[in-house]
């Protein structure tokens, strides 16, 4: 045993000794960017069969089966170049709905949420003239690219990653954080997951948001939409 | 007065002095360092510059009887022990006398021989590289009233082995050395010996340790300051230089595989840079560079920093070349924390100062009027730097041994 220490304190000197440090220094290095840095952010809606311009988020009522019971995600035929430069800390995009707003055509107003466990969601696409309730609505995804996608695959079920259901402020647990961050100084937010921690695509100025929607019992003649999506940009 | 003294007193007369007028502008470094160079790239003292000597000490070499002056050339190459020059000697002397080189104290400007106090030194160090002949009975150390030697083979100097071999006199321990009278340090004397072998990182030490300082300094006017700083301006550019350089000061001499490192001590390996204080998941990279002189410099080196394409993504001096050169001065800075193994954080070692990458260190013996005090540039890319946050890093330098 004594041997066997011996040998374990020389092991120790000499590694002592083959790494001495024999002066230091340290100096502090700062710099402070009190009033810099930009937030800038633009969203242009464009058709996705030609590039050319769209005023509205339109679906392909073609597209869509009449009275299934199961959930079709869909995809719009409508996407939106975002154009952002966020040079500042605390810069950021959030997108959210207001379906409750008054402020707009009542059609698709919503005036009673749906349930989810026990949050109440006004989210999505809401049934004409239903002023929603369970049944009375259409979830809404969305996606951000990097590059355009011809074919994209919004179904948040089967191919969940990377997409981001719709969330409306009257949600019952809404908040403005991650889940409802669209951009911010690192970039396009690609996922977010269960702890709110976010994922950035590879930064660049432009983004393609794609939108898709879930359809079920869809009842022919009726229509389903919302009034408002927000982007709001938060410069402080 | 011994056959020796007596012989090296005549051979004055035929002295051939390659030092020119020391320069009395020039600090006494022998009052002042703990380690006082003579031939060493990296510590101030009588450093060379292309046979000059300064600091009131001139250099000599001599050939005694019949013999042939010994031949004492400075040669660069990578064999160097220290920096990357060494003196490569050859005597030719088949003949008694005594022929030899040394360093003379002299005084100022009228390069008078003079006696200097060297007692607050203890040791007389450097290396021999034995080549050809043999060189054990080679005398060397001082002189006061008479030389004060010892041989080579009493210090040590195995002649079969052709490689770097540390000699280190202890100049107390010369037989009736008076150390406060010293003419001619470093004497290195023969007689009746042909023989080739070379020199290198000699120099006086005292027994006390000196020291290794960093000083801040302000890039506009050099005067002494607390913090690297950067002008607020700098949000959203690339590369650009801190406006402070880091003035190095080497006087402490422990070992001779000493180092420099550099790198930042923020306590994780990504943490490699400036970090925002709010948020140190954003983390703004940092560089380095080092220079005997301060920059920009007459030899068109600069403070302007670019990056070169893949796959190097290497740091050059814009400046001086506008396009990717082979040359990256630049260093991306390390964390502690990343324990690098290699050299990318070494600014300064035994082998010179690291003036680019892959293995380029330079010695400075160059720098013998200004000083050896090389100087620290500090850089940063702000590209994806955020309005609204301060970022800070702690920057060190430790002198070690590895």
């Amino acid at each position: 045993m004594k041997k066997i220490l011996s040998l374990l304190l020389l092991f120790g000197c000499i590694v002592l000794m083959s790494n001495s440090v024999f002066a230091a220094t340290e100096f502090t290095a700062e710099v402070s960017f009190t009033s810099g840095g930009e937030v800038s952010f633009d969203a242009v809606l464009k058709k996705r069969a030609d590039n050319t311009s769209a005023t509205a988020i339109t679906w392909d009522a073609g597209d869509i089966s009449i009275g299934s019971s199961s959930v079709e995600w869909k995809a719009a035929t409508v996407y939106a170049v975002l154009t952002s430069t966020i040079t500042k800390a605390s810069g950021k995009v959030y997108l959210y709905q207001n379906n409750k707003s008054t402020s707009t055509a009542v059609k698709y107003q919503a005036t009673t949420p749906r349930y989810e466990t026990t949050n109440q969601i006004y989210s999505g696409l809401v049934k004409g003239n239903s002023g929603g309730g369970d049944g009375n609505y259409a979830p809404m995804t969305f996606m951000v690219s990097t590059v355009t996608v011809a074919t994209p695959d919004i179904n948040p079920v089967t191919s969940e990653y990377g997409k981001r259901y719709f969330i409306d402020q009257d949600n019952s647990n809404f908040v403005k954080d991650g889940y409802c961050t669209v951009v911010d100084s690192q970039g396009y937010i690609n996922a977010v997951d269960g702890s709110g921690n976010v994922q950035h695509l590879a930064k660049q100025t432009t983004g393609y948001m794609y939108f898709g929607a879930g359809f079920q019992n869809i009842i022919a003649g009726t229509s389903y939409g919302t009034n408002n999506i927000k982007f709001e940009i938060v410069t402080e | 007065m011994n056959k020796k003294t007596k012989i090296i007193l005549s051979a004055v007369v035929y002295l051939f002095m390659l030092a020119v007028v020391a320069d009395n502008s020039f600090a006494d470094n022998l009052a002042d360092k703990y380690v006082y160079s003579l031939f060493n790239e990296n510590f101030n003292g009588a450093t060379q510059e292309a046979g000059t000597v300064y600091d009131n000490i001139k250099y000599n070499v001599w050939n005694g009887g019949g013999n042939s002056r010994p031949a004492v050339d400075i040669v660069a190459d990578s064999t160097a022990k220290e920096g990357n020059k060494y003196y490569s000697c050859s005597i030719s002397s088949t003949t008694n006398g005594w022929s030899g080189f040394c360093y003379t104290f002299v005084t100022g400007s009228s390069n008078v021989e003079t006696r200097r106090d060297i007692s607050a030194f203890s040791t007389l160090e450097f290396y021999i590289r034995p080549k050809t002949g043999d060189v054990s009975n080679i005398q060397v150390g001082v002189t006061d009233s008479a030389d004060r030697t010892v041989s080579l083979s009493s210090l040590g100097v195995n002649n079969s082995s052709h490689t770097w071999q540390k000699c280190t006199i202890n100049l107390t321990g010369l037989p009736s050395v008076n150390l406060i009278n010293i003419k001619n340090t470093f004497l290195f004397i023969t007689s009746n010996l042909t023989a080739t072998f070379d020199l290198d990182s000699i120099v006086l030490k005292r027994s006390s340790s000196g020291s290794f300082d960093a000083a801040l300094k302000n890039i506009s006017d050099s005067s002494s300051t607390t913090k690297i700083t950067w002008d607020e301006t700098v949000l959203g550019s690339s590369w650009t230089a801190a406006n402070q350089y880091i003035e190095l000061s080497l006087d402490k001499f422990e070992s001779d595989t000493w180092k420099i490192k550099i790198y930042t001590n923020n306590g994780s390996a990504s943490k490699n840079g400036l970090v925002a204080v709010t948020d140190e998941t954003k983390i703004i990279p940092m560089c380095w560079r080092i220079s005997k002189n301060t920059l920009p410099n007459s030899d068109g080196d600069t403070l302007q920093i670019a990056q070169s394409g893949a796959p190097n993504y290497a740091l050059y001096d814009k400046g001086k070349s506008a396009t990717d050169p082979s040359y990256y001065p630049w260093f991306y800075m390390v964390d502690f924390a990343e324990h690098e193994s290699g050299d990318y954080d070494v600014a300064w070692s035994y082998k010179g100062f690291h003036a680019a990458k892959d293995e380029n260190y330079w010695g400075m013996m160059d720098m013998s009027k200004e000083g050896i005090y090389p100087k620290v540039y500090l850089g940063a890319d702000f590209t994806n730097a955020l309005g609204g946050l301060t970022y800070r890093a702690n920057v060190k330098l430790e002198l070690f041994n590895e």
